[in-house]
């Protein structure tokens, strides 16, 4: 299948799976045998090496030491108790919350208008607007924190938590983009058209019609937005200053100062939050296969 | 369906077919259109392309006017070494993340579709997860009393931890970028059809010779495509060698931070900005004409 150079998707290709795989049978040769064990063997040592260090950090956070050590010395939520009675890391993680919040919610709104303007849109220029909207996704994001950095600082914007989310909605268009604009070449454009002829008016059109179709799609965009924006790392180090001290930052200086469990409690709820949101996501998109299926 | 599919799906930035003119929907106002294109641009440009047109502006016009920042770039041998250390770094994580990947990818692509589904969690989970957490996590086990280091200990003799050296970098960048690969080689894999290594088993073919043979070339696309695509997201990488390596780690981002943050050169932080920005683009324009990492957004 060629890609059109023009794009990262193929539009119009509708995602099929392959028709059911058989399931192999049983290595007969002790050739294949030993090759199916081994690869086996692999497997499961690359599962090990991608979910230990996961695990390690949640660990850590029950230890009941105050030093980072394994095996743990003990089990315990001392660090915990810490870590909430400590208003500098609680306000971090609101910080955070609300930073991401603000983020995903202008993503989602730029991001789906976007999607539904490209999917109905005849001009030659589109390839460049699905250009510009993708493009945060693949420029390295230290250029993206020096490009804030230098605005912030020559506009007075540093440390402003308003103006750290406008930055972080940049890098969720992307992905409420694509995922909007893969339910779109779903959606029979002719719906619209229908209720147009039946009277209904443009924006009435689009919110009872276009919209709820896309519900889905735009709820996991607007999660994957909320992640980047609640997860981001580096450009923080540079437009925080004093006053928007998130919880990825507040790690940061705290990885680099001093270790203890305490900073696996933040990551703990940085993991948590995340993968919660995860599952969630999953949830969505198993309602709405179910619902497509029926 | 078919009618649809040639007057509107059309690929962004594609044309429609010569001399033929692509009929406006009954109706429909073209200002909608419009505006829905016009905002986000208008959004895109103020909030994005304005803050990094002034980063590039900054490279030749800080502190004078010129090239200056470049031929110093250029003429500077740290700087050559930086790069050096940058293109290695990512070359030998985006080798590693793909011999890795790939049996993972295999395995997912031929077990069953639940048991593909649940693994796939093993794979997403961590690329759900803060890149500053999982570099975390590899602080705690590569610490001289980390796991790996008191596993590693008797294998050794040497109680010092690897932290700070180009290994942990090259072991938390590995950790950090493998489900890239996975996902998108298992994204090809899932395409290719069962029935060809098959046939050409029954055709004689040995196992390994129709696994190389048949079933390889047909992964070969996205081998490439996903080992190039982690390289360019390597390149930029600065939480990773920041604090998992030492000095001698610094990539390129890491310098230009530290002329931010240490030497409050800001013209010399924007050049090497531009430089990566440049590298980082035109690797990225190959690997788009190679792959499509649509998969990753809608796992």
């Amino acid at each position: 299948m060629s890609v059109p150079a023009s794009t990262v998707e193929a539009p119009g290709v509708p995602r099929t799976r392959p028709p059911t795989r058989r399931r192999g049978r049983l290595p007969a040769t002790p050739m294949e045998r030993a090759l199916h064990w081994s690869l086996l063997g692999v497997v499961t040592l690359v599962f090990a090496f991608l979910v230990i260090p996961i695990l390690i950090v949640v660990l850590e956070s029950f230890n009941s030491a105050d030093y980072l050590s394994f095996p743990l010395e003990g089990w315990s939520l001392h660090h915990y108790r810490r870590f909430f009675a400590d208003s500098a890391w609680v306000e971090a993680t609101l910080l955070s919350a609300r930073i991401a919040l603000l983020a995903a919610v202008i993503a989602t709104v730029v991001g789906t208008v976007a999607a539904w303007g490209l999917a109905r849109s005849t001009s030659r220029g589109k390839g460049l607007v699905f250009a510009l909207l993708y493009s945060p996704l693949v420029i390295p994001i230290i250029v993206l924190a020096m490009s804030y950095y230098f605005t912030f600082a020559d506009y007075k914007l540093i440390g402003q938590w308003q103006m750290v989310a406008v930055a972080y909605s940049v890098m969720g268009i992307p992905y409420v983009l694509v995922s909007v604009s893969s339910a779109l070449q779903q959606f029979d454009p002719e719906l619209e058209n229908a209720a147009r002829t039946l009277g209904a008016g443009m924006t009435r059109t689009l919110l009872r019609i276009t919209l709820p179709s896309l519900t889905s799609a735009i709820s996991a965009g607007a999660l994957f937005a909320f992640v980047i924006a609640f997860d981001e790392a580096v450009i923080i180090l540079f437009v925080a200053g004093n006053d928007s001290v998130t919880l990825a930052r507040k790690l940061w200086d705290s990885v680099r100062y001093d270790l203890t469990p305490t900073l696996a409690v933040a990551g703990t709820i940085l993991i948590a939050v995340c993968v919660g949101l995860f599952c969630l996501s999953e949830l969505i998109k198993t309602i709405r296969e179910r619902r497509e299926r029926r | 369906m078919t009618a649809r599919t040639t007057i509107t799906r059309l690929p962004p930035g594609g044309d429609p077919a010569p001399g033929r003119v692509a009929p406006r929907a009954r109706g429909r106002r073209p200002t909608f259109v419009t505006m829905a294109l016009g905002l986000p641009v208008a959004f895109m440009a103020i909030v994005y392309a304005y803050p990094v047109g002034k980063m590039l502006m900054k490279s030749v016009t800080e502190p004078k006017a010129g090239f200056g920042n470049f031929t110093e770039a250029a003429t500077d041998s740290t700087i050559w070494d930086v790069l050096w250390v940058t293109v290695r770094l990512s070359l030998e994580v985006a080798v590693l993340t793909v011999v890795l990947g790939f049996p993972v990818a295999y395995f997912l692509a031929r077990t069953s579709a639940r048991k593909a589904r649940f693994l796939s969690l093993l794979v997403v989970i961590p690329f759900w997860t803060s890149i500053l957490v999982r570099s975390f996590a590899w602080i705690v086990l590569l610490g001289d009393n980390g796991l790996v280091t008191k596993v590693l200990d008797p294998l050794t003799g040497d109680s010092q931890g690897l932290l700070y050296s180009e290994s942990a970098v090259v072991i938390a960048m590995t950790h950090i970028l493998l489900p890239f690969p996975i996902l998108i080689i298992k994204g090809t894999l899932d395409q290719i059809d069962a029935s060809l290594p098959r046939a050409a088993r029954s055709l004689g073919a040995g196992p390994v010779r129709a696994f190389v043979q048949v079933y390889l070339p047909l992964a070969v696309p996205a081998i490439v495509s996903s080992g190039m695509l982690v390289f360019v997201i390597g390149l930029g990488f600065y939480v990773t060698p920041a604090l998992v390596g030492g000095p001698k780690q610094s990539t390129i981002a890491v310098v230009i931070a530290q002329n931010v943050q240490v030497n409050f050169d800001w013209g010399m932080a924007a050049t090497l900005a531009t430089m990566l920005l440049v590298l980082a683009t035109a690797l990225t324009l190959v690997v788009r004409r190679l792959t499509k990492v649509k998969g990753l957004v809608s796992l």
